[in-house]
């Protein structure tokens, strides 16, 4: 429907009747009377000729089109285009909603819920909004809304990952928003208090879940075993009766019978052979509201020693160090290397991350304190005394330092202005070491050995003593507890919905200038015809 | 128009306009229609049908054949005169119309004056005047006021002689001044006239300029009545247009020959007195 918002211009179009009479032909007849056509009929006539007496000249048509839209224009018409019923609904998706109530689990209760309150709406769109996987959504088509069930559940992926709550400027304003959600997540209530929704629809009431939140194995310090742990939570506020059993490799390995208060977590240690290959397992049992989280695995693998290479000429200390490393086998040439150990003070090209033990002229004492400046490796635990520490300065010539470029530095040891150890983050790892490793102080300390084994570490960025290995489940996500989501104040829509308007000014506009072209290039047309017949005439 | 000329006419007119019988010897029938009014003509001869009341016994006795009394017809004595206003008449200011009109008054004063009934019927598409029959110096007044209010049309209007046929009595005498420029040259009209009238006197008048042509170029020319156009070459076209105008002039001729109608043509520029002498003298020749 065509609307208009200043619609007292149309009143111009009663102009156009002077258009009109602007276009009248004057009133002369050349034409010669003449008392009978009868007395002509026999001759030469070259046709009949209509009357053009009183004749309007057609083009007023156009001139009369022209100022109706630009007086159209004038009149502001848009065509308002009527928003409908839109409703977007953001589904709660988390593992909780996995949860199993008295008539089913509340994903499912949820969807009937949904179901039963977008058939009461009649909406003329509906979106549904994943909330643990922002950007993913469904548009409900409504003339299918016998079918929605069968769509829901087939878009509907409980992956186990936490809820992401939209902003609120992620939300489409002037839109009806739905919460569909159990409210087990704790982050609803502050969420609530900002976001624009005018419905809540919750689902579900068990509040009681055990769960395994931890299952981990690392190597015992009896070198032929595993230590493991796994922890038990509760939550709810009943007391919970588990049975706690832990396999390896399918067979049980161990089972205790629990006890659990809410809120309360149960730690139980265990220790197995070292095997290579591990599966290992928790469950509790029986059965709880989310049987999700009442099993958690683990798979294990214990790394053989590495190989590594040496790449110019090392100190003895440093050698002895690496030969020494009970996870390290020096490159017989048939292993696959883990990494190269570079002494010198050029860097060798290797294609494997590279422990560089920079070496030059000149040394000089660590001056200041050394300080760990990565807190995210075991390093920082070496307490280095900065007395009989020496370093090596970087030679004026800077070739001589040559090394891979496009490296993320990362200093990982200073003292006073100078770094010590740096780590360089790449494809392949470098980590260069300016401390001289060779002096009879510092091997000879306590200290050499671990600071070693950390340099190693971090060269191959990871444990390679004390491989922990370990698995975990969230313990919000296995808090099923509903509580209560109230929305402060309910968003509120507009009763009448502002459509779209969309203008046609523009439009009218540009199509009289295009008519209005047409006209000059009419005219002009008729001006060169009109000169062309009075140049012939001369000519003749 | 004077008095001398009008008393010339009136002489010249006689025989057409006093319808008075003149006594034959023995039963000649009078060339009148006869009527039923009560002044007497004559006596003719019985004939079947003849109404047995109309016998004259004492005539019939003396003629020992029967005898029927014949009476002065009061319509034969009835003038009308049909005057062409459509928009032909008046082209080239007017004047066919300005003769036609000078001709109408002379017709009407000459016939009051010989104690006829005048009427006058100006038609084009329709009756546009329609003076009743009337008779002396009121009438001849009161048609000289008609056709002094009068004039051609401008344009439009056709020429449609039949519209005065349904305002003519049986047996009047009629004058038609017309260009007579329709395209059946007024024929049906004339035809029903024919039946009626007692007698039908035709004065067509053409203007000098009818076939003339301002300029040998291309034109238009442009039916004064229907409003149509044609283009035509204007290179002898004019004397096409002559030859037919001659040709309409014959067939109307001809026409009127075969039904005893009298016909005169005159040109626009003629005089009235002229004309009608001209009419007068070859119906009362012929």
């Amino acid at each position: 429907v065509i609307e208009w918002l200043t619609p007292y211009w149309l009143w111009g179009l009663l102009i156009l009747p002077l258009v009109w009479w602007l276009h009248r032909r004057p009133a002369v007849d050349t034409a010669i009377p003449v008392s009978s056509l009868l007395l002509w009929q026999n001759t030469n006539q070259q046709g009949a000729a209509t009357s053009r007496l009183n004749q309007t000249d057609p083009l007023w048509w156009l001139r009369a089109l022209i100022v109706t839209l630009l007086i159209m224009a004038a009149a502001t018409p848009y065509i308002l285009q009527e928003q409908g019923k839109r409703i977007e609904v953001w589904l709660d998706d988390s593992a909780s909603m996995l949860a199993l109530e008295a008539e089913g689990s509340r994903s499912e209760l949820a969807t009937d819920a949904l179901l039963e309150r977008l058939a009461k709406e009649n909406p003329t769109e509906v979106i549904l909004h994943s909330l643990t996987q922002p950007g993913r959504h469904l548009v409900l088509d409504p003339p299918e809304q016998s079918r929605w069930r069968n769509t829901i559940d087939s878009w509907v992926r409980h992956n186990g990952s936490a809820i992401q709550f939209p902003k609120a400027w992620q939300m489409v304003p002037n839109t009806q928003h739905w919460l569909v959600s159990d409210g087990a997540d704790p982050g609803y209530s502050a969420w609530l208090e900002r976001a624009p929704l005018t419905q809540v629809i919750q689902v579900g009431q068990v509040g009681e879940n055990s769960a395994i939140i931890r299952l981990a194995l690392r190597p015992s310090p009896d070198n032929g075993r595993l230590d493991g742990m796994t922890v038990v939570s509760h939550q709810g506020t009943e007391t919970a009766h588990k049975q706690l059993s832990v396999t390896a490799n399918g067979k049980v390995l161990q089972q205790w019978p629990i006890t659990l208060t809410g809120g309360q977590r149960i730690q139980k240690r265990f220790s197995i052979p070292k095997q290579d290959h591990i599966t290992l397992s928790a469950v509790i049992t029986p059965d709880d509201a989310l049987a999700d989280d009442d099993k958690l695995e683990l798979t294990s693998r214990r790394t053989t020693p590495l190989s590594y290479v040496v790449l110019g000429e090392c100190g003895r200390p440093l050698l002895t160090a690496l030969s020494s490393h009970p996870m390290l086998n020096a490159s017989n040439g048939q292993t696959e290397v883990a990494f190269s150990v570079v002494c010198g003070d050029r860097f060798i090209e290797t294609n494997t991350a590279a422990l560089w033990f920079f070496h030059s002229d000149e040394t000089a004492a660590v001056n200041g304190i050394p300080s760990w400046r990565d807190t995210r490796n075991t390093l920082n635990k070496i307490v280095l005394a900065h007395h009989g520490l020496y370093h090596f300065a970087a030679p004026t010539d800077n070739s001589l330092t040559a090394s891979p470029p496009d490296r993320k530095r990362r200093a990982i040891l200073v003292a006073g202005d100078d770094v010590l150890i740096e780590l360089r983050d790449s494809a392949q790892r470098l980590v260069k070491v300016s401390l001289d490793m060779d002096s009879p102080v510092l091997a000879g300390t306590a200290q050499y050995a671990l600071l070693m084994l950390g340099l190693i570490d971090l060269t191959v960025a990871r444990s390679l003593i004390d491989e922990v290995d370990t698995t975990q489940h969230s313990v919000i996500e296995s808090d099923i507890a509903p509580r209560r989501l109230t929305i402060a104040e309910p968003y509120s829509l507009p009763d009448d919905p502002v459509g779209s308007q969309n203008h046609l000014t523009p439009w009218l506009i540009g199509l009289a200038l295009l008519l209005l072209t047409c006209d000059v290039c009419i005219l002009a047309l008729k001006r060169f015809r009109g000169r062309s017949a009075v140049e012939a005439a001369s000519h003749a | 128009m004077n008095e001398a000329n009008l008393s010339r006419l009136a002489r010249a007119a006689k025989h057409i306009l006093c319808r008075r019988p003149v006594h034959h010897h023995g039963h000649k029938a009078h060339h009148n229609r006869a009527g039923h009014s009560q002044e007497f003509i004559d006596h003719r001869n019985y004939v079947r049908g003849d109404d047995l009341r109309a016998i004259d016994w004492r005539a019939s006795a003396r003629s020992q054949h029967p005898q029927v009394r014949r009476y002065h017809d009061e319509a034969a004595n009835h003038w009308i005169i049909c005057l062409d206003r459509s928009a032909s008449m008046g082209l080239w200011k007017q004047e066919k119309w300005n003769l036609a009109v000078q001709m109408a008054a002379a017709w009407s004063f000459l016939a009051l004056h010989s104690g006829n009934g005048v009427g006058l019927l100006a038609f084009s598409d329709a009756i546009d005047l329609g003076l009743p029959i009337g008779r002396g110096d009121v009438q001849y007044r009161t048609v000289l006021h008609y056709l002094n209010q009068t004039r051609a049309l401008d344009q439009g209007g056709g020429s449609n002689l039949r519209a005065c046929g349904s305002y003519i009595k049986p047996r009047s005498s009629i004058v038609v001044i017309s260009d007579f420029l329709a395209p059946d040259n007024m024929q049906t009209a004339l035809d029903h006239f024919y039946k009626i009238a007692t007698s039908v006197h035709l004065i067509q008048i053409l203007s000098p300029n009818e076939c003339n042509l301002p300029s040998a170029a291309t034109t238009t020319l442009r039916d004064i009545e229907s409003g149509q156009r044609i283009h035509i070459d204007a290179a002898g076209a004019s004397a096409s247009a002559e030859e037919q105008l001659a040709l309409l002039k014959q067939n109307l001729a001809n026409y009127c020959h075969a039904r005893e109608f009298k016909l005169t043509s005159c040109l626009a520029d003629a005089s009235w007195f002229q004309v009608l002498s001209n009419h007068f003298r070859r119906t009362g020749m012929s």
